[in-house]
């Protein structure tokens, strides 16, 4: 194997990799490093890339231009069966003639185990996913959750070199979701293989991954750790997208300090740290939001629109002059006064703000 | 109030005009049917109703004459030749719509389906001047050649939905283990695929044994299916022989029916 000595730890290495359909770009050069181990998931609105990307990748496409290096190996014109590859589809794939066994065996077969260590590892893998007593059953007789389970093992059994998994949460509901990403991350922990993971769904993201890639149209708009890309969005999009934030215009000045900036937004005034001059705008969380406190850097006054009690909090639609429409999540105690049609002050401090360059 | 009486005995009337239709339906489908498997019991020199004696000698006639068993064999064997030809050129072509990016897949897909709307008799007529020209009129091969393309449009529909419920996703995943395309096709989708090929093979069979207007048109003088000497016998007189060779026809189309009914019921899950 010819491993680029320097970084001997990058299982997949992306390189400008550009895709069109017709007129229509897909991908404008995607860059992307996966390092041994690491979970990284794909994260966009429908139609930003994320799947093309995906399949690029497994080999189910192919792509304009770019290159694609899989532990120093370049897998650019390799057909999907060559690239030793893991794959969890979203309405789980598993063949419907062959009993839950046989599934989890059909790479081992590719690859030529002999039939004892096939049995001997199907065993292990059932273990693995917790179902050691499925295994003669037809995927037809299990649960949705299960048969992913099942998916997800099949596609360990043969220690693929990368895992991609193309929103394989997707069909199930709610708290087998839960369960499941518990399972996933149990998994991922014990076996620690490399796993590209696509959805659209930003909890997953923050629930599962080392890293988040966060597209848009094509592009990486944000790559990095989730508690980091949603503390400190680099752009509307990922503050909107991910953070679920309100972006607030503001223009930003000289602060004494190139690392300072005087930030005067809906007429209050504050310093934040940012070399951005100029107009900007100020990221701002619903949770960040509260009744008004006097010395809070962020006032924001509008009319309520809606105010809905959700247990332990309130969700709070104000209508604020010159922002729009801004979404407040307060502690519900001592908010019986925040009613559509009337007038509510709320604040943030200045810790909770981000100014956004672009 | 009245108006919700009215639609009472609306109803009641609807109803039972339905269920009365339903049974003169049935009735005239299932009876002549009925009638003629009764006949072929009795061992009257002619039909006659009600047969004044019974026995098998109709069916003993039929199983020992080379007079049935000649054009029974050939028909047999025509229909056989055209379902393994349909499916040799259907199921290649529906891996190639289904599979692969054919530019105007779905117009191809169209067009092997048209040969079911053209009057039969029509079509026959525009083949005679085509199966003339290539000295095809008379010919084993060119019988088949026109019961395959009577055939292709049903087995093509049978495939075509069987194809779409079996998801692209399994043969993708097969490749991502290790699997050449040719192995997740085989071993996967085609295997997926093997109820619905036997019951489009059991159609086209059964087609081609049926088939009596090709056979007037194209056939010639020498090759005589079963169909065509049924026709060309009760021109000249009817033989009593008909009966059991009617009711054979029906126990053996019925049972192949079924057979294929189970076969595409059985995958749908």
């Amino acid at each position: 194997m010819d491993h680029t000595a320097s970084e001997p730890d990058i299982v997949l290495r992306v390189r400008s990799l550009r895709k069109a359909f017709g007129d229509h770009e897909v991908l404008r050069s995607v860059d992307l490093d996966l390092s041994a181990g690491e979970f990284l998931t794909l994260l966009g609105p429908s139609g930003s890339g994320k799947t093309t990307l995906l399949r690029i990748i497994a080999g189910f496409d192919t792509h304009d231009s770019g290159q694609m290096l899989l532990n120093g190996r370049d897998i650019t014109g390799l057909s999907p069966a060559e690239r030793d590859l893991g794959m969890v589809f979203q309405n789980y794939a598993l063949f419907p003639h062959m009993t839950v066994a046989e599934n989890v065996a059909y790479g081992l077969k590719m690859r030529k185990w002999d039939s004892a260590k096939r049995a001997r590892r199907v065993t292990e893998m059932l273990e693995l996913v917790g179902l050691p007593d499925k295994a003669d059953r037809k995927p037809q007789q299990l649960s949705g959750g299960q048969q992913q389970r099942v998916a997800l093992a099949r596609a360990l059994a043969y220690e693929p070199q990368l895992l991609l998994m193309d929103e394989p949460l997707g069909a199930l509901d709610r708290s087998l979701r839960l369960q499941l990403q518990q399972e996933i991350r149990r998994v991922h922990r014990e076996v620690g293989t490399t796993i590209v993971f696509v959805t659209h769904d930003q909890e997953e993201a923050l629930a599962l991954s080392d890293r988040v890639a966060i597209m848009q149209d094509g592009r990486l708009a944000g790559l990095a750790a989730p508690s980091e890309l949603y503390q400190n969005p680099p752009s509307r999009f990922v503050a909107r997208f991910f953070s679920n934030a309100n972006i607030i215009p503001a223009v930003v000045s000289d602060g004494g300090d190139p690392g300072l900036a005087k930030v005067v937004a809906v007429g209050s005034a504050f310093t934040l740290p940012s070399s951005h001059r100029g107009e900007a705008a100020l990221a701002v969380r619903p949770r960040c939001l509260r009744p008004a406190v006097p010395g809070d850097a962020l006032q924001l006054t509008g009319t309520v629109v809606e105010s809905l009690l959700l247990g332990e909090e309130r969700l709070v639609r104000l209508d604020v002059e010159g922002v729009g429409p801004v979404t407040a999540s307060v502690d519900w105690r001592g908010t019986e006064d925040i009613v559509p049609g009337t007038s509510c002050r709320l604040s943030a401090p200045a810790d909770d703000l981000v100014v956004l360059a672009e | 109030m009245t108006n919700t009486r009215v639609g009472k005995v609306l109803d009641g009337l609807f109803r039972f005009a339905g269920r009365a239709i339903l049974a003169v339906f049935l009735c005239f489908l299932i009876l002549p049917a009925l009638f003629i498997a009764v006949l072929s019991f009795a061992s009257d020199p002619h039909i006659a109703f009600p047969p004044r004696s019974w026995g098998l000698d109709r069916y003993v006639e039929v199983f020992t004459s080379d007079t049935w068993l000649g054009p029974i064999g050939l028909s047999l064997t025509i229909a056989a030749v055209t379902a393994v030809v349909t499916l040799v050129v259907a199921v290649p072509a529906m891996f190639a719509l289904k599979r692969g990016k054919v530019p105007g897949g779905g117009v191809v897909e169209s067009a092997a389906i048209a040969p079911m709307l053209f009057p039969v008799a029509a079509y026959a007529v525009g083949m005679y001047g085509v199966f003339a020209q290539f000295r095809l009129i008379g010919t084993f091969g060119g019988i088949v050649i026109a019961h395959v393309i009577t055939a292709i449009p049903l087995v093509v529909i049978l495939l075509s939905t069987a194809m779409d419920q079996i998801r692209p996703e399994l043969e993708l995943a097969a490749m991502t283990m290790g699997a050449a395309r040719a192995r997740a096709w085989a071993g996967i989708t085609a295997r997926l695929l093997l109820p619905a090929i036997l019951a489009a093979a059991i159609f086209a069979f059964i087609l081609s044994f049926d088939e009596a207007v090709f056979i007037s048109f194209l056939g010639g003088p020498g090759l005589v299916t079963l169909p065509k000497y049924i026709f060309d016998s009760v021109q000249f007189g009817v033989d009593p022989a008909i009966t059991a060779v009617a009711t054979l026809l029906m126990v053996v189309t019925a049972a192949l029916m079924s057979g294929a009914t189970v076969l595409r019921g059985g995958r749908s899950r």
